[in-house]
């Protein structure tokens, strides 16, 4: 009976121990990160083994007990992963890089109840928000067909950043310049090939009825898609030489009913600036190809008073 | 937290450019639709055997949009085994015969003259508008809930056979 009670005692101590060890290696492993990070830091070049290093012993502290809950270790963690994410950026993981950075600061953030890393994990989280935008612009830029649809992602991350940084954060007006570059760059995708990117089409208008969504009065979005389905309907008729009859009437009849959606949004771009030469310019255009040669002419001479045609 | 909000706008306002607005495709559909009209007239009306050897001409007077795409899109092409050819016509110039002449608004003034000469021959005179029908044209285009159709006037077109396919398309046959 004695020598069980002692070997529970000699595994209570011991399990007590190993508990202590932990806790302290926690606190050791992020000390080795940091160490290594700092010398990673000092001289880049010479020690750049050490970045991958301070990765290694940061992981493993988050992981390791007290660990977890650690605020300074997420922290750390978070810097170690973003200066990984931008040394790296060209390398496939470098997304998953900044992943675990903006997680691992938005921990730390939690965790620092006294706020006294706050300011620098804020310093580090609005760096990857604007990486993700930059992202964003990139790939508005390249106009690839396939890549567009991953800017949604970065978008969402940005914005998702900045409503965790600031919750009271008002996005609309990011939102209606984001929505117009990527409806710009639908419809240049679009019209690189009009019938192998045809859903290109749809999409740019999409982004556009956000827009007015936000902002009904939106000359840019009102204009772009009265410019959309007026040009829709004028490319359509392309496909008419040498037709049959009857598909130059389905043709014509389609042509014609986009070209007329086109003309409530373009009276509203008007509406909303009636000094804008190119809303003037494709009123008169619209109300020509509908046969209004009145209200055409009426554009014209409007189209003159602000210089855009000389008077004939 | 406003130092964030001015933050990202520093940075981020450079970031997107300001999107341009698109261009408008100028076209005159209309023409476009027209110049197709005339192109199928070729196809389902049947002229007289000795017409369907040489050129098939379609003379166009006035409608400068109209005689564009035609030259563009149409010319040299060819209908049943014969090549199109197009003509400008003037109201100066000997109008010379043709197999379709088109009237463009602006001339008219002159389609009862033309149409009268051209009443005993094959040729399909055509313009724009119910009233011309009238005025000696066989094929009339009219806009009609926002297309362009074109009503048929089978007696000004004595010395052609207009077939049933254009007939039941045609808005009104008289």
């Amino acid at each position: 009976m004695i020598v069980m009670i002692r070997i529970i005692m000699f595994l209570v101590l011991t399990f007590l121990l190993h508990l202590s060890s932990i806790s302290q290696s926690a606190t050791e492993i992020r000390n080795s990160a940091y160490s290594a990070y700092k010398s990673w830091r000092t001289n880049k070049a010479i020690n750049s083994e050490k970045l991958q290093e301070a990765v290694q012993f940061i992981d493993e502290a988050v992981q390791a007990k007290g660990g977890e809950n650690d605020a300074t270790s997420w922290h750390l963690r978070g810097f170690i992963y973003k200066d990984l994410f931008t040394t790296r950026r060209s390398s496939e993981k470098a997304s998953n890089y900044r992943s675990i950075a903006i997680e691992s600061f938005s921990r730390s953030i939690q965790l620092d109840k006294e706020g006294n890393l706050l300011e620098e994990n804020t310093k580090g989280l609005r760096f990857l928000a604007v990486s993700h935008y930059n992202d964003v612009v990139d790939i508005i830029d390249t106009h690839d067909p396939k890549g567009i649809f991953q800017a949604e992602h970065h978008y969402s991350e940005y914005c998702r950043i900045a409503t965790e940084l600031q919750s009271d954060t008002v996005l609309n007006e990011r939102n209606v310049e984001y929505f117009l570059a990527m409806s710009t760059a639908h419809r240049k995708i679009y019209e690189t090939d009009r019938d192998e990117f045809d859903n290109h089409w749809q999409i740019s208008n999409d982004y556009l009825n956000k827009v007015l969504e936000i902002d009904p009065n939106s000359f840019k979005a009102l204009y772009s898609t009265g410019v959309a389905y007026y040009n829709r309907g004028a490319y359509n008729l392309e496909r008419l030489p040498y037709v049959d009859i009857h598909d130059l009437m389905e043709i014509q009849s389609e042509s014609m009913r986009s070209i007329e959606i086109a003309l409530p949004f373009m009276i509203r771009a008007y509406e909303v600036d009636s000094s804008k030469i190119q809303a003037v310019r494709a009123l008169r255009i619209i109300n020509f190809n509908l046969n209004k040669i009145e209200e055409s002419k009426q554009y014209e001479l409007r189209e003159q008073e602000l210089g855009g045609i000389q008077p004939k | 937290m406003k130092k964030f909000t001015l933050f990202l706008s520093i940075l981020t306002s450079f970031f997107l450019q300001d999107p341009q607005l698109p261009e408008m495709n100028e076209k005159d559909t209309g023409a476009i639709v027209k110049a197709s009209y005339l192109y199928n007239f070729g196809k389902y009306i049947d002229w007289p055997e000795e017409e369907k050897t040489g050129n098939f001409i379609i003379s166009v007077m006035g409608g400068d949009n109209l005689y564009q795409e035609l030259v563009k899109n149409y010319n040299s092409k060819q209908i049943g085994g014969q090549q199109i050819e197009i003509r400008k016509l003037s109201k100066t110039l000997k109008i010379s015969d043709c197999h379709i002449i088109y009237i463009g608004e602006e001339y008219h003034d002159l389609l009862p003259e033309i149409a009268q000469k051209f009443k005993n021959t094959p040729t399909l005179v055509v313009s724009d508008g119910e009233l011309t029908l009238s005025n000696g044209s066989a094929v009339a285009f009219v806009w009609n809930e926002n297309n362009w159709l074109f009503d048929l006037k089978t007696p000004n077109a004595k010395s052609l056979y207009i077939g049933a396919t254009l007939k039941s398309l045609a808005r009104k046959v008289e």
